[in-house]
This record gives structure tokens, C-alpha cells and sequence, in this order.
């Protein structure tokens, strides 16, 4: 009972970051529906249902350009289809004990910003056991402490960003978006050092993510992850866990 | 209909990010697609993060530019917590585009 309640309290302290980056972000994601001239249930509703980060904004544009249904929901499929890989691999992380019920919570709220924080080793984050082949599988208590206060920052933003829509200078707005990408370079970069292979994988994925970005729009990022993941499996040697940032 | 839209667009994400959750547990095997899947986090990552902090200001791409050098040189300063690592980026960025603004 006790360790639980550590646990939660470590998912707390581990929420703080992607807090951070939320807040900046939900809210020029309040501002910009606004600005697009969506209602303001609308706006909400993305935020409160959807609940996808980066892939909201590409939404968001989508309904306010009056693109027909079919056509939005094709592209949600196509852009969301990494969530797919991305749960897998998060999935295999789990404690088996957790229930159906939970795993409905956490499968709704897993952004990639929950996953990245999860999943990348830091300093002070140590879920290698004894014999360093595996890790500890994630519990329900250390991910409801890590979930719950993104969500809920995410709701109080975005209705802040619906209400002083008419307030802020529309053209500060996508520097506050930087925000989200700023904590996933955070997570990032110290894997990079020291560990040839995840130099290669970040080098190859973020390239052609970026070279293939104009032929094929945002469904890029998966050709781009499969392209950063077979490379991956090319180059041999031990993937060295680096210590990163403290949060 | 645009409620409709967004019920859709919920429904296409959730499912994405639960059914695999329920086919999946911990294990400590050692197949070849679990080994594949260990170096998806940082492809995912860096692909989404790359042309995205670019793009982040159409009008501007300094702005995001600036935002990730920002972020990448205090993450590689040790014992920088994660939130002043944001807090620096997202000001290099609003700098930036105060700067293009007015001069």
C-alpha cells in the first residue's frame, strides 16, 4: 500500500515536465480553434476527447477549412496510425495485473509525451532489474500519477485559450507551441550520447521524416519511424542507457 | 456534423491506443520484434519532432529553429531540469519572432 502510493507520487513528480509542456501548448491550441472560427464546444471537445497533442492542430485546421468528413477521418487514421506502434510498444511495458478498465484510461491518455517519459531512461530512473535484461513492468499507481495531471492541464488550458482567444496576438502563437517539441528533444538527446546506434536511429528517422515531409505530408513521421527503426537493427551493439536530465 | 466529425476522429485515436494495450503484457522475451520495438521510442520521437519544431511557425522557421538549438544545448548541460529546458526553448522562440517582427 505504502510502495503504491510512492509510486504514485514518483508518476506525480514525473508529470511535471509534460505539465510544462502542455499548458503553452493547450492553450495556443484554445487560441488557434478559436481564431479558426470553430465554436468554442468544438475547440473543447477536440481537446477533451481527442486528446493527441501535436495531431489536434492538424484536426483543428481540417474542420475550420470545412474538409468533408471522409476526408478528415483519413487523415486522423493516417497521422494517428503510429499510436499503433507506439501503444505496442508501450503495452509491453505493462504490469500484467492491470485491469481492462485501466488499461482503457491509460490507452485514452496515452500521448507521446506520456510515452516518452515512460519509456526513455533518466537519471534518477533506474527500472533495470538485477540481471539487466529486462525492465520493470510500469504499475497502475506510478501512471496514474504520470496521466492524470496531463489530462487535466490540458482541459484547464484549452478553455483558458477559448476564453482569451480575443486577448493575445495571434502571431506569438506558434512560438508557444515549441513547447511540446522542446520536451521531446529534452527525452531525446541524452539517449544519443555515447550509444552509436540511437545516433543512427534518431539520424536516419528525423532526416528522411524531414525530407520525406513535403511528398507526403504528416503520414511521413511513419515511413520515417520504420525507416529509423530498421536501421536500428542494422547496427549492432549494446544500447547503453545514458544518464539524461532530472525532471 | 462537425461534433460527428470530432466523435470520429476520438473514437479512430482511442482505438489505436487501446487495443494493442490489450494484447500486450511485460515479458522478458527476447524476439525479434520486441528488439525492433526497443528502438522505437526515439525513431517515433524524432521523426515527429523534426519537420514538426521546423514547421511550428509557417511564416518564420528561425523561430522553431531557434527553439530546438535552445532546447538541445541545455538538455547536453547537465542538471538542467526538464521544465527550464522548456521554459528556455519556448522563450528563444518568442524571442525570435519579437526580433523578425521588428527588424
Amino acid at each position: 500500500m505504502n510502495d503504491q502510493k510512492v509510486m504514485f507520487r514518483t508518476g506525480l513528480k514525473d508529470s511535471i515536465a509534460i505539465v510544462a509542456g502542455f499548458i503553452p501548448a493547450c492553450f495556443t491550441f484554445g487560441l488557434v480553434g478559436k481564431g479558426l472560427g470553430l465554436e468554442s464546444l468544438e475547440v473543447f471537445l477536440l481537446s477533451a476527447l481527442v486528446f493527441a497533442g501535436a495531431s489536434q492542430f492538424i484536426g483543428v485546421k481540417m474542420l475550420a477549412a470545412g474538409a468533408a468528413a471522409p476526408v478528415i477521418l483519413l487523415l486522423t487514421l493516417i497521422i494517428n496510425l503510429r499510436y499503433l506502434f507506439i501503444s505496442l510498444s508501450f503495452g509491453g511495458q505493462l504490469n500484467r495485473n492491470i485491469s481492462v478498465l485501466a488499461r482503457t484510461w491509460i490507452g485514452f491518455s496515452l500521448t507521446e509525451e506520456v510515452y516518452a517519459v515512460s519509456m526513455i531512461p533518466r537519471e534518477g530512473v533506474n527500472r533495470k532489474t538485477e540481471n539487466e535484461k529486462m525492465n520493470q513492468p510500469l504499475g497502475l499507481p506510478y501512471l496514474l500519477g504520470l496521466q492524470i495531471p496531463p489530462y487535466v492541464a490540458n482541459l484547464i488550458a484549452t478553455a483558458s485559450g477559448i476564453t482569451l482567444a480575443s486577448y493575445i496576438p495571434a502571431l506569438y502563437l506558434p512560438a508557444l507551441n515549441t513547447s511540446l517539441y522542446a520536451l521531446l528533444i529534452a527525452l531525446v538527446v541524452p539517449q544519443l550520447k555515447g550509444s552509436l546506434r540511437n545516433m543512427a536511429i534518431c539520424i536516419s528517422a528525423a532526416g528522411s521524416s524531414w525530407l520525406l515531409n513535403p511528398l507526403l505530408g504528416n503520414s511521413s513521421i511513419l515511413i520515417a519511424m520504420l525507416i529509423g527503426m530498421a536501421v536500428g537493427s542494422l547496427i549492432k551493439g549494446q544500447v547503453k542507457a545514458e544518464k539524461g536530465v532530472s525532471i | 456534423m462537425t461534433i460527428l466529425i470530432i466523435i470520429g476522429m476520438a473514437v479512430i485515436t482511442f482505438l489505436f491506443r487501446f487495443v494493442p494495450l490489450l494484447l500486450t503484457n511485460h515479458t522478458n522475451g527476447s524476439s525479434k520484434v520486441q528488439a525492433l520495438l526497443e528502438y522505437l521510442p526515439i525513431a517515433v520521437l524524432s521523426a515527429l519532432t523534426v519537420p514538426g519544431i521546423i514547421q511550428v511557425d509557417p511564416d518564420v522557421n528561425l523561430v522553431g529553429i531557434a527553439s530546438g538549438t535552445v532546447a538541445v544545448i541545455l538538455v547536453l548541460i547537465r542538471k538542467i531540469p526538464l521544465l527550464f529546458v522548456i521554459l528556455g526553448s519556448v522563450s528563444a522562440a518568442i524571442l525570435v519572432k519579437m526580433l523578425t517582427l521588428y527588424f
